[in-house]
């Protein structure tokens, strides 16, 4: 078996305990999941705080709630799917690579991190 | 002053300075060569040049010559002077055994330089948007700035930047991720500890 057969098959059955873990086990209401270590910290949430409650949403099918934990990151999660797609299966178009990671689109999804970085402690999102 | 031969728009020409070469207009689709490089290369693989094409003349043509920082042309000088002056003087070897990669004029240039370059080095940009969502927010957004300056620098056509940024892009986004796992444990812990 090829390493990069390994990696993705190692990739898979990690997303899949990880995804009947945070389906089964409630984030919000567990006493032993992991707190982001920067609010813990600081105070202040991060831009991915909620991400563990947002996938624990989404695995039982509230769209809702997971916008209400980190609205940010729902959005996000198609982005990234978009990235994933393109890099790593054979759907890769040349032409999407050149428009996702343009220096311009980088510098974007960064202004959009730092923005909702401030907005969600401003507004308490 | 080095001396230079050049391909562009189709036309060879030399040999010239940096300052006739200046005046001409050439763009990063042009390929040079000079005493000391055993072939054509693209204009942007000649630090000087390409320092040149982006900042314009005034800032390299007080550059020392730079014929002894190179090992290639140490060589030359080590040979014989007077074979080096020769090689000066007379239309490039390579020219003739091998005809520079004609550059069509029809194709769109951000298509040419594409071809001509190596692929672009791995940006991990995806990696480093998990990274700052899930793991390590400072690390994971170090990791796209990373991103952005392997793309930036790879745009200019400067190669070895560009895969220098992306090796630390690598970097920024394993240390986000350790630093993920780390502390994990201890909020778990610290939150156990809190319930007795």
């Amino acid at each position: 078996m090829s390493r990069k057969r390994i990696v993705t098959l190692a990739v898979i059955v990690v997303l899949i305990v990880a995804a009947v873990v945070y389906f089964v086990v409630d984030p919000s209401s567990s006493r032993w999941m992991p707190r982001c270590i920067f609010l813990s910290l600081t105070g202040f949430k991060c831009p991915g705080c909620g991400s563990q409650r947002v996938i624990h949403a989404l695995l039982h099918g509230d769209v809702a709630l997971a916008a209400h934990y980190n609205a940010f990151l729902l959005g996000a999660i198609p982005v990234i799917g978009l990235y994933l797609i393109n890099d790593y299966t054979p759907l890769r178009s040349r032409r999407l690579d050149h428009v996702l990671k343009h220096p311009a689109t980088i510098a974007t999804l960064v202004a959009l991190m730092l923005a909702w970085w401030v907005l969600r402690n401003v507004y308490e999102l | 002053m080095r001396q230079y031969w050049i391909n562009f728009n189709g036309k060879q020409e030399g040999p010239m300075t940096m300052e006739q070469m200046a005046q001409m207009g050439v763009d990063e689709t042009a390929y040079v060569w000079h005493s000391g490089l055993p072939d054509w290369v693209k204009i942007t693989k000649v630090p000087e040049l390409n320092e040149m094409l982006h900042n314009g003349i005034a800032a390299t043509s007080e550059q020392p010559e730079q014929d002894t920082a190179q090992p290639a042309t140490q060589q030359d000088t080590a040979q014989a002077e007077t074979t080096k002056r020769q090689e000066d003087t007379t239309p490039p070897l390579p020219a003739a055994q091998q005809a520079p990669p004609a550059i069509p004029s029809p194709q769109p240039r951000q298509q040419a330089m594409e071809e001509k370059m190596p692929e672009c080095p791995p940006t991990n940009l995806v990696w480093a948007i998990i990274a700052t969502l899930v793991c390590c927010t400072p690390a994971g957004i170090v990791g796209i700035v990373f991103a952005y300056l392997t793309k930036k620098h790879y745009r200019q056509g400067d190669y070895e930047r560009a895969k220098k940024m992306s090796d630390r892009g690598a970097w920024a986004i394993i240390a986000s991720i350790i630093i993920g796992l780390i502390t994990a444990p201890l909020s778990c812990a610290s939150q156990l500890a809190q319930l007795q």
